[in-house]
């Protein structure tokens, strides 16, 4: 695989409001936001992967992305790890789709639960480089959220990320009963936690 | 980046605060009751609690306010010094000890909570924990801005380590920042087995002097009870102090802690001391363990999203309840040293010393002291106190100009810092720094001997003591007003050395001494000397008894006097400080009598088996002129009787 590497921001860093989380196979255009997350079935819709080729960035001013977005995309949370009151997601996708496509490589993440709900959030990325993925491509990025002060969360927990002009993609968690991402509380009752991730990279 | 709970930031914006607002009246002293903050960094007193409201007055860091109460206000945010937001105002009633009635005629003022320490509180040093999620880290910069120590994640679990680790550790190390290491702790994943993830952390650790405290992150309690996790927790901590020889530090959070650890102050009171607390976004941390059993916190995670200079991105904010990491720094030590190791010296001479200390871990000056020096010898430091270069001391003689005693002085250099001591020696031989006694020449006619010539033999005689012995004895001497020039001498410590002097002729000596270690005299100069002969045609010389004359072309002067018949004598009256008698010895010649100023002196016998003219058959010698008389009388000895006088040689001195 070879990379072109623009620079890019290192990382988005926003907090928004509660919205509904989709695990979402974007193959056919139809939205599949998951009835039940609590099976945790990864969820790739392709077979065997194909290697990936190639993966290179171009510059997308205003976030948007020009054209052949990615719509097969295989999104799963690989391991948490923790570290001093954050966990640390480390998430791959991988283009399912047969023809390149491309992606923002900063999108808005979100700390979901089992339900769907947004747990943590952040706000929308500025401008962002657009990523484009070759089929079977794999892309990884860490994501890591803190200070979740509210009720006990549905398991499993995991990571979905809004892009723009797209439906949600959650990510598969580890395990149907996957906790591990949850922040402790850390500041004050109520207030508000953290979600950022890095830049998609190969 | 931003983040939404924080809807400003910065310094709150100043507003006029309009005078004609005050109330009127007359205000009344009052005592403000309440409890006294300093402000972290500039503040702005705001008459309501709002950065919108009305300036009151802008406060410098680390003024004193008296706060009577808090509400909730508008909501804030600042970098002050970390990055700090909420909504809690404080009720301010007093700036500077001063009612604020008296100030500006209102009952409070209000500024945001998060602005301010608690008064009295001590001074931070500020730092930052990491992660693989902090990616390249420019430990420089991050110095330069004023951190003083790193906490890098090293291990979690069993079996995961920190990508990151090794080169956090090596950047830290070179940046010269203090760090330490954290082991994010999974009762959740290893409930029975703390044995392993301690020793997976003390496998990665590296913990080396210098280090801060190694760190248990301890944030998950998984589905274990209180008692299954603080036991836990137990083995873990031992199992680190049993391979490592550190009490490892805490990292929890107050609710953590009192929800999943009962709150126990079992670990602080057993030596635990170092707490390292997370509670972010507030003035001061809760301390858990009824406040870490009266020990509070030591370092304190207090946001976890700082922009540091260095660090791309959010960065946990930490701080050390103190300025100086000594106390809690691994193998924190230092090491001093003296040089030279050994020095000689001279009585009389100072010396210097360099004392340097090397550091491990250890930031605090080290004030160091002296002793075992030599009776009344002075010390002289540049510095009592060693901060970083090295310092010197100069070790001399007694003010009142006595010299050292000689001998070997062993010196001690007792250095003291942080509760501990190091010492370090160096010897001070002290040697002889006196020069040797020396006594002028003096000269004396020798014999026996002869005349050569014009010449007859002056002993330069001198004398020399030292401690150390003498080294080196030096003579040069002069003819008349001539040049100085050296006199061979038979030995190097030769103390005498006969001279033929010209009779006639005025010389003088002068001798030198060195001692073995170095130490010389000046040049001691004896006195003028002339050597005179007198024949024995003199009126000066008187004969009494049977004297006959013989000319002879062996005797000094053409002729002599000899006398064969007991009695006999010849009186030589003479101004000088020295006397000899010339004359013949041979086979027929006998034995004489001396007197000197009248007084018996011994007897002298010129028998020989073989004729010699010129002969110096005895001298006398004083240390100065002065009238003498020297008396030769013949003892008319059996068979060969006879005595000659063929002069007599006289030194005068001037």
């Amino acid at each position: 695989m070879s990379v072109s590497s623009p620079t890019l921001p290192s990382m988005t860093r926003l907090v928004m409001p509660l919205v509904l989380v989709a695990v979402l196979a974007l193959g056919g255009c139809t939205t599949q936001p998951s009835a039940s997350p609590s099976t945790a079935a990864p969820t790739s819709v392709a077979t065997e992967p194909a290697p990936p080729s190639a993966v290179t960035l171009t510059p997308s001013p205003g976030g948007s992305i020009a054209a052949s977005l990615c719509l097969a995309l295989s999104v799963q949370v690989t391991s948490w790890t923790g570290a001093t009151g954050h966990r640390i997601a480390t998430v791959e996708l991988q283009n399912l789709g047969p023809d390149p496509c491309t992606l923002p490589a900063l999108m808005q993440p979100q700390l979901v639960d089992g339900n769907g709900a947004v747990l943590i959030d952040v706000s929308p990325p500025g401008v962002s480089e657009a990523m484009t993925v070759v089929s079977g491509g794999v892309l990884r990025t860490m994501v890591q959220d803190s200070n979740y002060c509210g009720p006990a969360p549905v398991p499993p927990v995991s990571i979905a990320f809004l892009i723009p002009g797209l439906p949600r993609v959650v990510a598969s968690p580890l395990t149907s009963t996957d906790t591990s991402g949850l922040p402790p509380c850390l500041g004050l009752p109520g207030s508000a936690g953290t979600v950022e991730m890095q830049p998609w990279a190969p | 980046m931003s983040r939404s709970r924080r809807p400003w930031s910065g310094a709150l914006v100043a507003a006029v605060f309009a005078l004609g607002a005050m109330p009127l009246g007359t205000p009344v002293a009052r005592a403000v009751i309440g409890t006294d903050y300093v402000a972290n960094c500039p503040v702005s007193l705001q008459a309501t609690p709002s950065a919108a409201g009305p300036l009151l007055v802008p406060l410098a860091p680390d003024s004193l306010v008296t706060v009577t109460g808090t509400v909730s206000g508008e909501a804030w945010s600042a970098s002050c010094p970390g990055v700090v937001s909420g909504s809690a105002w404080y009720i301010i009633g007093a700036v500077g000890g001063i009612d604020l009635v008296l100030q500006y005629g209102v009952e409070a003022g209000y500024a945001p909570a998060g602005l301010f320490r608690l008064a009295g509180t001590p001074p931070y040093l500020e730092g930052v924990d990491i992660s693989k999620w902090q990616g390249s880290i420019d430990f420089g910069a991050v110095r330069a801005a004023g951190k003083s120590f790193v906490i890098a994640k090293t291990t979690e679990g069993i079996g995961y380590s920190d990508p990151n680790y090794l080169t956090n550790r090596m950047g830290a190390s070179a940046a010269g920042l203090p760090m330490t290491a954290y082991h994010y702790a999974r009762p959740d994943l290893n409930p029975t087995n703390p044995l392993g993830e301690a020793d997976w952390f003390v496998d990665n650790l590296g913990l080396a002097p210098g280090m801060l405290p190694p760190a248990l992150d301890l944030e998950v309690a998984g589905t274990n009870s209180v008692a299954a996790l603080q036991t836990w927790v137990g083995v873990w901590l031992s199992r680190v102090v049993e391979r490592t020889g550190v009490r490892p530090m805490i990292y929890t959070s107050p609710a953590f802690w009192k929800k999943y650890m009962g709150d126990t102050a079992a670990f602080a009171d057993q030596g635990y001391s170092v707490l390292w607390v997370a509670h972010w976004f507030v003035p001061s941390p809760t301390v858990p363990a009824n406040n870490w059993s009266n020990r509070g916190w030591t370092f304190w995670q207090y946001d976890d999203c700082g922009s540091v200079p260095g660090i791309g991105g959010c960065v946990d904010l930490d701080r050390f309840n103190g300025t100086d990491l000594t106390p809690v720094t691994f193998g924190a030590d230092f090491a001093v040293s003296m040089s030279p190791a050994t020095v000689s010296v001279k009585q009389g001479d100072p010396t210097d010393f360099t004392v340097a200390v090397v550091r491990t871990g250890f930031t605090t000056p080290v004030d160091v002291s002296l002793t075992g020096l030599p009776p009344g010898a002075m010390a002289t430091f540049t510095s009592p106190r060693i901060n970083g270069d090295p310092i010197s001391f100069t070790v001399a003689p007694p003010p009142d100009g006595s010299l050292m005693p000689a001998g070997t002085w062993p010196l001690a250099i007792t250095a003291l810092s942080g509760g501990l001591t190091r010492t370090t020696t160096a010897e001070l031989v002290v040697i002889d720094g006196i020069p040797p006694q020396i006594s002028a020449p003096v000269y004396r006619l020798a014999y026996p001997s002869k005349i050569v010539g014009a010449t007859v033999p002056v002993r330069a005689v001198w004398s020399a003591l030292d401690p150390s012995g003498i080294g080196l004895e030096e003579l040069q001497g002069q003819v008349g007003d001539g040049a100085l020039a050296p006199v061979a001498l038979p030995k190097p410590t030769s103390t005498s050395v006969i001279t033929w002097a010209t009779v006639g002729s005025t010389y003088s000596y002068a001798a030198r001494a060195t001692d073995s270690v170095g130490n010389s005299t000046d040049w001691a100069a004896g006195p003028r000397v002339k050597a005179l002969l007198t024949q024995q045609t003199s009126t000066s010389i008187v004969y009494a008894g049977t004297w006959t004359r013989v000319n002879s072309t062996t005797a000094s002067g053409g002729s002599l006097k000899y006398a064969t018949r007991k009695g006999a004598s010849a009186t030589f009256t003479f101004t000088g400080s020295g006397v000899a008698w010339v004359a013949y010895r041979g086979p027929n010649r006998g034995s004489v009598g001396i007197y000197i100023d009248d007084v018996f002196v011994r007897t002298i016998s010129l028998y020989s088996k073989t004729y010699s003219s010129k002969q110096i058959a005895f001298a006398f010698n004083w240390t100065e002129n002065a009238k003498h008389t020297i008396k030769i009388v013949a003892l008319g000895t059996a068979g060969h009787p006879r005595v000659d006088v063929d002069a007599f040689i006289r030194l005068t001195l001037s």
